[in-house]
């Protein structure tokens, strides 16, 4: 009987999911493929609204849909850790990097999606690259080899264009993650050759012009790993190119040696290496860059550096917003690199409550209830919430009459065209009411208090955020929505109804919360590892 | 003059580490993809009290003449009358309208092409002020909409004293709770200079761009986007392309403007801060000033008001007016005054004559300035709209009808200079046409919508630049 009611409750909740269930509270059918409402929202489950999947066959995790090539430039956490790792660099270069990269957009899929490069991108990126370029130096090494493949004393000589060659060629097979081509090697040799020839130039300073070349080559820009015509059709992506996926996945960089030999050697399609790949990418300290790129994306702490808060904070300083970022990924770092890696721990340990994730999801001068429960609604939950309509009642300043933060944002609520959304986001955002807007702990007692509408209108209470977090650690809802963002980060797409029988597949393997485990299926999927090849029309 | 990249410039604007990302992200700059590669700037400049109409217009409309005698007012211009354009016939409409009779209360509606709105704190029988966005603010919120993120919007520069209230130039927006809705203008040099470019270490960046590498690097990847797109197809062309363009645009303005083109102009000197008895001085500093900051691409627009009442000139027997200056000597005559003494007789007639000329040679020095920029195939001047406008037709009636306005730049192909046009009242119609219609032509010459710039019954866009 459990099972049934189970049962019956699982399909509404797929039904909800599919369709997306607008705050009217009326199912409505999306007019795409899509679920979600284009921005980041419900993840898709089995079938056409909650229909079993094919036959009562185990569906295949290869279900996940193959997409066609399309050439996709790399982002900016991308670009920082490659220049980084590719010279070696220190944290001081990679924070001057860092700083005044172009925009990113976020894409329908609710993640960061590098647009076409414009005027402002490319110089930008020239002068990142110029930044890191003017680091290599005879002293420069890298996995414990020196980056410049010769001494000071040959380079002064005769051979330093040999030597420059062998740099280049080099650093560019890493930069470019694929080997290089006979031309491009070429041309990279003809930029040192001019820029020596010039007047004042030494070798390093024309080096340097051949490095900054390296990465501002289309080839680094954009993953291009597979330069060979294919014919068209569905085809498994070159072991180089898999490379690539893993390492900008979890290191958001380049390939390191390792994986760049077993490409070398195609082994990683073998099943068995691939997950043992995974294992090590995911367990090596870098996973971190690509797990805090995740987890920043998904609960709207990447800038926090540029959140503003009122003068009058002067407690809210560039310090405390790296102190708080600093803790969420030691958060992270703890639970997914270093320990159990389950979902359940991570929402235990407070990842919701994090002070980067309060002053985040706070207004300039206040904590917001309805940004910090929207986060849990659309991000958490994947429910998501349409725009506020106009004419939105404005709220009493924070202090301006003597109401509860409660009563003020009780307006919400008893406004009709304001509750059939509020009452979803509100009283779940009435749980962080112990944190302010600077992600800081209130003093006193506070009542966290509230209330959990799920996508299928039951409403449960908790009594305080422990209590939340509980439901959520526990929610089927929490834990396929998990899923179904890891599966948007990764394939950097919108889960569409295609892919129904792959994420159910994904949902079942992720029962246990296991997100380690999580990560390696879909690295398996034939999304990750196959590709549509299209016939090349010029 | 100093070279200097961006990273310095990120230090020079004298912010902490803090906001050193906020302002990384405003130095994002360039062109919506102007043909030149080169951003379009707008710079408007107001000189005070009317001219002397005689002496002021070319005779003959359609191709420009300028007389270069020592009659002729524009004379300072004739370098430039291939670049300018010339257009008269054009009235304050919106200032008639707010009932200023006196264009005393004339400065707030030079530059906004709406009715005037009520605000408190009426001076001279001035009632209103205007009613939306001045051209200039305009102009710059609109290029920020378009995603054009200079670390200064735009620059509002002011000589001499002003009173406030009444006289503001640039003007924000409509009244707020009956205040003016108006920035506070720069009007110190050094103050603005410091803040542009003070605190600048320039040891380390000025080595740091080197214009051929910069070259041979963007050459490079144009080469490399050639093979790419070849190999990709259609389908990916599109990426390609406008990398590729990005790529040669920027190119173009490396090696047109010297690297990045971006120089630190000398610091304002000779007078002490907020001294405005040298207004001659602090109107060149601000020209220098303007022309480094839009070459650095700090900003795209600048508002320059020459408008304030403490001009002071002499007439020495060289036949020219003389700015008050450390280095000259008296007597001295207010500039306000001698709008005022028209009636006098032929020597204040003359004088008048003189200031016009006075003034048109400053405008000429901006605009040399800018022709001194190359930038690619042309000069900052080509690839901007400079803009002179006056508070009033002439000084002695007080009159806001047929206002002068000369209209220098290539606008990067958006202008057709080398033209005079008068707008001139005729049976049909008696009055003079608003000047709002060239504010609108302005505005689409900069690329941006007009919406919000012309709130009012006045006519729209009147094509006249190009």
């Amino acid at each position: 009987m459990a099972d049934a009611v189970h049962a019956v409750r699982f399909a509404r909740v797929s039904l909800a999911l599919v369709f997306g269930v607008a705050c009217t509270g009326r199912v409505a059918a999306l007019s795409g493929e899509d679920a979600s409402g284009g921005t980041g929202g419900g993840p898709t489950t089995g079938g056409q609204a909650g229909q079993p999947s094919q036959g009562g066959q185990t569906p295949s995790i290869e279900d996940l849909v193959v997409m066609p090539r399309r050439l996709q430039r790399i982002g900016n956490d991308e670009f920082v850790w490659s220049l980084v790792d590719l010279v070696n660099g220190s944290e001081a270069l990679r924070q001057s990097l860092q700083k005044g990269m172009p925009l990113e957009s976020v894409g329908e899929h609710g993640f960061a999606q590098p647009g076409p490069l414009g005027l402002v991108e490319v110089d930008r990126l020239l002068e990142k690259a110029k930044l890191a370029a003017a680091t290599v130096g005879f002293e420069t090494r890298v996995d414990g080899k020196p980056l410049i493949a010769c001494s000071a004393t040959v380079a002064a000589g005769q051979a330093e264009a040999t030597c420059a060659t062998a740099t280049l060629a080099a650093l560019a097979t890493r930069a470019y993650r694929r080997p290089l081509l006979t031309d491009e090697k070429a041309d990279l040799v003809q930029v040192f050759a001019d820029a020596r020839a010039a007047t004042g130039s030494t070798f390093l300073t024309a080096l340097h012009t051949g490095v900054t070349a390296v990465f501002t080559s289309p080839a680094f820009l954009y993953h291009d790993e597979d330069p060979d015509q294919r014919p068209p059709g569905v085809a498994v992506v070159t072991d180089t190119a898999l490379a690539a996926k893993l390492a900008a996945t979890f290191w958001r960089s380049t390939p390191d040696a390792a994986l760049t030999a077993l490409a070398t050697q195609q082994k990683l399609h073998n099943p068995d290496v691939l997950a043992s790949e995974v294992k090590r990418l995911s367990e090596d300290p870098r996973s971190e860059r690509g797990l805090i790129a995740f987890f920043d994306e998904l609960l709207g702490t990447a800038n926090l550096a540029s959140v503003t808060r009122t003068s009058a904070d002067k407690a809210w300083t560039a310090e405390r917003a790296s102190a708080l970022a600093d803790d969420l990924a030691k958060l992270i770092h703890d639970t997914l690199v270093t320990g159990d890696g389950r979902l359940v721990t991570l929402i235990n340990k407070g990842l919701l409550a994090a002070g980067a994730v309060m002053a985040a999801q706070s207004q300039s001068n206040e904590a917001s209830p309805i940004k910090r429960g929207r986060l849990v609604r659309e991000r958490i939950l994947c429910d998501p919430m349409p725009a506020p309509p106009p004419n939105v009642p404005v709220l009493p300043e924070p202090g301006q009459t003597p109401v509860s933060e409660r009563e003020r944002f009780a307006e919400h609520s008893r406004n009709p065209s304001c509750n059939v959304c509020h009452e979803r986001m509100d009283p779940i955002g009435f749980a962080f009411a112990g944190y302010d807007h600077l992600g800081r702990a209130v003093a006193g007692s506070v009542d966290t208090s509230g209330k959990l509408v799920d996508v299928d209108g039951t409403t449960s209470r908790f009594a305080n955020k422990d209590d939340l977090f509980a439901k959520l650690a526990q929610s089927d809802q929490a834990r396929r929505c998990f899923a179904t963002q890891w599966v948007r980060f990764a394939l950097g797409r919108q889960v569409t109804a295609a892919d129904s029988a792959g994420m159910e597949r994904l949902f079942t393997g992720f029962a246990d919360g296991n997100i380690k485990d999580l990560f390696a299926e879909v690295t398996r999927s034939a999304a990750f590892r196959q590709e549509k090849l299209e016939e090349v029309s010029q | 003059m100093k070279g200097l990249d961006r990273r310095a410039l990120l230090r020079g604007l004298g912010l902490g580490a803090a906001s050193l990302p906020l302002l990384a992200e405003g130095l994002a700059r360039p062109a919506r993809a102007a043909d030149s590669g080169f951003p379009t700037r707008l710079v408007v400049v107001v000189m005070p009290n009317g001219v002397r109409h005689d002496t002021f217009w070319p005779r003959t409309v359609g191709d420009l003449v300028i007389d270069a005698g020592p009659n002729s007012s524009l004379a300072p211009l004739k370098p430039f009358e291939k670049k300018l354009l010339v257009v008269g016939g054009l009235a304050l409409t919106n200032m008639y309208d707010a009932k200023a009779s006196w264009a005393h209360s004339s400065t707030p509606f030079v530059l906004t092409a709406a009715p005037g709105a009520p605000f408190e704190g009426a001076w001279d029988g001035m009632k209103f002020t205007g009613g939306a966005p001045s051209i200039d603010l305009h102009v710059a919120k609109q290029l920020k909409a378009q995603g054009v993120q200079s670390p200064v919007s735009s620059l509002v520069l002011r000589t001499g004293e002003y009173r406030g209230n009444d006289s503001y130039l640039s003007i924000a927006g409509p009244p707020i709770n009956n205040k003016v809705n108006a920035p506070t203008p720069d009007t110190d040099p050094k103050s603005l200079f410091t803040r542009l470019f003070g605190n600048l270490d320039l040891t380390s960046d000025a080595a740091s761009r080197g214009k051929a590498e910069d070259a041979a690097v963007l050459a490079h990847a144009s080469r490399r986007l050639d093979v790419l797109a070849k190999r990709v197809g259609k389908q990916n062309a599109s990426t390609v392309a406008a990398h590729w363009d990005a790529v040669a645009a920027l190119k173009t303005r490396v090696m047109g403007s010297g690297g990045t083109g971006c120089m630190v102009p000398a610091a304002p000197s000779g007078y002490a801060a907020g001294e405005v008895r040298y207004q001659g001085r602090i109107a060149r500093a601000f020209s220098d000033i303007t022309v480094a900051a839009l070459r650095c691409d700090l900003t795209r627009v600048a508002c320059i008001g020459w408008t304030g009442d403490s001009w002071q000139f002499s007439f020495p027997a060289n036949g020219e007016a003389q700015v008050q200056d450390a280095n000259t000597t008296g007597p001295y005559k207010d500039e306000h005054g001698i709008a005022h003494d028209v009636s006098k007789g032929p020597e204040a007639v003359r004088q008048k004559q003189l200031v016009d000329r006075w003034f048109a040679g400053e405008f000429a020095y901006l605009l040399q300035a800018m022709d001194n920029v190359k930038e690619g195939d042309g000069t900052m001047l080509d690839h901007s709209i400079v803009v002179l406008a006056n508070q009033m037709s002439d000084g002695y009636w007080h009159s806001a009808n047929d206002i002068p306005f000369v209209i220098a730049g290539g606008g990067n192909g958006k202008l057709k200079p080398g033209r005079l046009v008068r707008y001139v009242p005729g049976a049909a119609n008696k009055s003079y046409k608003p000047h709002s219609g060239l504010l609108l032509d302005l505005c689409h010459a900069m690329g941006v919508d007009g919406a919000g710039l012309q709130a009012g019954p006045y006519d729209g866009a009147y094509g006249v630049l190009g």
